[in-house]
């Protein structure tokens, strides 16, 4: 069994890998998704917090936060730490990060054996302090492996027996270290010859020279600041919370100039008088390598130097291998090159380039521990005597508040274990604390949502201990998420102008928790002129999204008459819509219309209907057009008996006409709400003859549609269409057998586009499709002037053979197109769907 | 569109929206500002402005500056960015932590 694991314990960052099949993966940090993990350890009041959350409080907590103590491995100093008032050596603190980096395995392994990297200057007691925090974190066999010989064997692993031959150079910048070491082969073995370091040279350096070269005098000077520098680096200084600011922005210009050639920066900041200012700032690479190149250059004598002592010449070296984040940066690139003339090697990722390269080592090594069977976790009651561990919990299920209290009894722990508590989406990190019997936090909650923490118990070692703690659950912001989900769809009633009748499109969906809220952006369908009869409806209906908007029950209608407007409306332009439902059920609807920048709103209470007149008159009218040629077709084909219900629907709607016009639009009875009720019910009488009449028909054509549409898509193997197909076909169980034959017609469209999104390329099916249109008398077309014009244009777009200026003449003239088909045509919202 | 380009865009709204109230505020450009952010959540972001909230260690949600004497309680003073989260299947993950700076009021 190979040991396979390795962590590249740095001075500022670690980081931890395993390989698999010749593979390496590189594991993350749960929280926050990064592999690196910064060296940085913090003894807070009554918690201990490791990584990026220590690093947060390295300078203003310095009595309790510790970081780079790699550099004091193996030397019998010690941390003071003043909140508890203990002493934690070097190799304490490495094992906490070592134990760390042991949670970031997600695979539910628990590596006994590992690989550790150390730097090419470690001598043997360094050396052996680094294999104690191994052995302190919890591992049963540590092997070491310096850093240089790490990096080399990454690179030689990506070039495979091309790669590394003679001797070279492994150049090491680091966020706030530099190393350059010599590698060579003797005797079928990798060793490191020589080094030279700089403890006190990295990164971040760039990032202040960036602040103090660059930022500073350009605001020292167009501000008016004096001593800007002091102000920002003193903790209370009136400009400190500016250093920060800057200080991020820098380091976000030197990533963006390793791949720019320039890199603006924004900030605002307030001068001395208090006024507020946002400052555009341009660094170009020029004036970034200016500031740079002293420091580089620094870096360039250390080798030198290095050769010099060992007597080679730079022609003596094969190339030098690039490691850490720094050497991105790309004067640190041709600086080398230039100034020593040996070539540089970039082909592996720097930040990750030792861990990878233990990583691959670590897969080769055979471990010497004998086989236990792999567990990622301590047995709780791994010895017979030692009694179970027993947790209790309480916390309330749901809150309204930001954070809510959680307590804990645990029973049994054993000497030394610590807890922790964890959000599962990576926003909550209690840091490890002391498992003492009662144990309470106060955990923070994501807004309107299910909030998942884990509680981990830990042993001495760090290693997670096995007892089952249900998840804690906890629900913000709902309270009613078991008990008040919506009955059925919210819908709005939108236009499918390319079949003259509307549909519906689902808002909320049925069993969503309440409240709810939602914004949408439509576009108008048809233009509204000032002053005129016609309305915008906002139609908010109840009840199925698959069934036709007459049938389903309207909770809802903001009308935006003509009358109202102040200026047109014209047809495409766009209506925020948003919609609310409270928990009382109560629907707040409101759209705003950016074109004439007004906007209109209304609350519907469930227990009060809202009924527009004129929305029912046109929607019996309608049903009345399609009912009579549905009736029309059974009677043609003798079909008494079916017709018998139908002609009943009829006789009633015809009647619902006459009734619906003889109300006054602000009739105060209960009429119009019964009226609405009967207008309901027949609108599904009509719809089912409907069904009856025309699904097989419809159906017969969606499905083959969709064969051709699939047949097309094998043809073009685009992946994206592909997925969409797949996500059609499956969302089709859920309607395709209750579905209104508006629904139905809407999917057949919607097939159409998709289709027509694959033809669109082909010039062919275009041409013929022109041509169709073409072919059509002028007259057959809204605009004869216009439809002249696009014939001459796309006869001079067949020519060319260009399937994009065909397309866009064939819309145009679809559009000219004038539709005498329009018997049924029930206007519509004037919302396109 | 990548993952990548949509926190990208999403950091852009967040600044634009930052910004405009220095600019005077104008509502057409805050509405414009929310279609940018429905649009946002519909392609699966969740983005957190945390602003004025107080700040303790335990958020791993957010990467604090710390300005000042960093003792007692703290709160956010300034947002350089936002906190994302996104929602798979039902299961809320943190896309990129909010860059802050905490401090004293």
């Amino acid at each position: 069994m190979t040991i396979n694991f390795a962590i590249d314990l740095g001075t500022t960052n670690s980081l931890i890998a395993r390989a698999r099949n010749g593979n390496v993966e590189i594991f993350k940090n749960p929280s926050g998704m990064k592999v690196t993990l910064p060296s940085v350890v913090a003894f807070r009041k009554d918690r201990m917090l490791i990584g990026d959350k220590a690093k947060e409080y390295i300078e203003k907590d310095p009595a309790n936060v510790f970081g780079t103590f790699k550099r004091k491995m193996g030397t019998s100093e010690s941390f003071f730490v003043a909140n508890n008032g203990s002493f934690k050596t070097p190799v304490e603190l490495s094992a906490m990060i070592l134990q760390e980096l042991r949670n970031f395995i997600f695979t539910g392994e628990s590596p006994e054996s590992v690989i550790i990297t150390i730097p090419a200057s470690f001598d043997t007691i360094q050396s052996n302090a680094t294999k104690e925090a191994g052995y302190a974190a919890g591992f049963k066999e540590v092997l070491l492996l310096q850093e240089p010989i790490a990096a080399s064997l990454a690179f030689a692993n990506k070039e495979g027996c091309e790669g590394m031959k003679g001797q070279w150079l492994v150049y090491d910048l680091g966020g706030g270290t530099f190393d350059v070491a010599l590698v060579k082969i003797d005797e079928d073995e990798m060793k490191v010859v020589d080094h030279e370091g700089d403890n006190f040279f990295g990164g971040v350096d760039f990032d202040n020279l960036i602040i103090t070269q660059l930022f500073v005098p350009y605001l020292e000077d167009k501000y008016g600041i004096t001593d800007l520098s002091r102000k920002m680096l003193s903790a209370n200084g009136k400009y400190n919370k500016l250093y920060y600011q800057l200080l991020y922005k820098a380091e976000e210009a030197k990533i963006s100039l390793s791949n720019h050639s320039t890199a603006e920066v924004e900030f605002d900041m307030e001068d001395e008088s208090g006024q507020s200012h946002e400052v555009y700032f341009t660094i170009d690479k020029g004036q970034f390598n200016s500031i740079i190149r002293e420091k580089i250059q620094a870096s360039v004598n250390f080798i030198r130097n290095l050769l010099e002592r060992n007597n080679l010449r730079p022609a003596d070296i094969t190339e030098i291998v690039l490691v850490g984040g720094s050497t991105y940066i790309p004067l640190v690139r041709t600086m080398l090159n230039e100034e020593l003339q040996i070539a540089v090697n970039t082909s592996i990722d720097p930040t990750t380039a030792v861990v990878e390269g233990a990583a691959y080592y670590a897969g080769s090594r055979i471990s010497r521990l004998e086989q236990a069977p792999a567990a990622n976790v301590v047995k709780s009651n791994n010895s017979s005597d030692a009694p179970l561990i027993e947790v209790k919990t309480a916390y309330q299920h749901h809150s309204r508040e930001q954070e809510e209290y959680f307590a804990a009894s645990i029973k049994n722990a054993p000497v030394g274990s610590h807890y922790r508590i964890v959000r599962t989406d990576g926003g909550f990190d209690s840091g490890l604390k002391k498992a003492t019997e009662r144990i309470s936090e106060m955990l923070l909650l994501l807004p309107n949502t299910q909030n998942v923490f884990q509680l981990k118990i830990y042993d001495e070692k760090g290693r997670a201990i096995d007892i089952a703690v249900p998840d804690i659950a906890i629900v913000q912001g709902k309270f009613t998420i078991y008990g008040q989900p919506l009955p059925n769809d919210i819908c709005l009633e939108v236009d499918d102008v390319e079949n003259n009748m509307t549909h519906l499109e689902v808002i909320f969906e049925r069993n969503a928790i309440l409240p709810l809220k939602r914004s949408i952006t439509k576009t108008l369908s048809r233009t509204i002129a000032k002053g005129s009869d016609d309305q915008l409806l906002i139609n908010v209906l109840e009840g199925s999204r698959y069934s036709s908007p007459q049938s389903n029950l309207s909770i809802g209608v903001v009308s935006i008459a003509g009358k109202d407007l102040s200026a047109d409306l014209i047809k495409g332009c766009d209506v925020d819509l948003s919609f609310e439902i409270s928990e009382s059920r109560d629907i707040t609807v409101k759209a705003y219309i950016s074109m004439i920048d007004a906007e209109f709103g209304q609350v519907f209470n469930p227990s009060v209907r809202s009924i527009n007149m004129a929305r029912m008159q046109e929607e019996a009218d309608y049903l009345y057009r399609v009912g009579k040629r549905q009736l029309d077709g059974l009677l043609a084909k003798e079909k008494y008996e079916e017709s018998a219900v139908l002609q009943q629907a009829m006789d009633e709607l015809s009647g619902l006409q006459r009734k619906i016009r003889g109300l006054s639009a602000d009739d105060v009875t209960d009429v119009k709400y019964q009226l609405d009720d009967q207008k309901r019910k027949l609108a599904q009488v009509v719809a089912e003859a409907e069904r009856g009449d025309r699904m097989l028909e419809l159906k017969e054509e969606y499905f083959e549609k969709k064969e051709s549409y699939q047949y097309m898509l094998q043809q073009s193997n685009d992946i994206a269409l592909k997925h969409r197909f797949e996500a059609i076909s499956k969302e089709e169980n859920e309607w395709i057998n209750q579905c209104s034959t508006q629904f139905l017609r809407m999917k057949i469209h919607e097939m159409d586009r998709l289709i027509w999104n694959v033809k669109r390329k082909d010039v062919g099916y275009l041409t013929s499709l022109y041509l169709h249109y073409a072919m059509k008398p002028d007259n057959a077309y809204s605009d004869v002037k216009q439809i002249k014009a696009l014939k001459a244009r796309g006869d001079e777009a067949l020519e060319r053979k260009n399937p994009d200026e065909i397309a866009s003449v064939i819309y145009r003239m679809y559009d000219l197109l004038i539709d005498k088909d329009d018997d049924e045509v029930i206007k519509g919202t004037g919302l396109r769907g | 569109m990548s993952q990548q380009l949509w926190i990208k865009m999403a950091n852009l709204v967040f600044e634009l929206e930052k910004r405009l109230p220095a600019q005077g505020g104008s509502t057409g450009v805050q509405r414009n500002i929310d279609r940018m952010k429905t649009v946002l959540e519909e392609a699966g972001l969740l983005i957190l402005n945390p602003m004025g909230e107080p700040y303790t260690e335990t958020r791993t949600d957010l990467e604090a500056n710390i300005t000042g004497a960093g003792k007692g309680t703290l709160q956010v003073l300034d947002v350089i960015k936002p906190v994302i989260y996104t929602n798979k299947d039902g299961l809320q993950s943190l896309l990129q932590k909010g860059v802050v700076i905490a401090g004293h009021k």
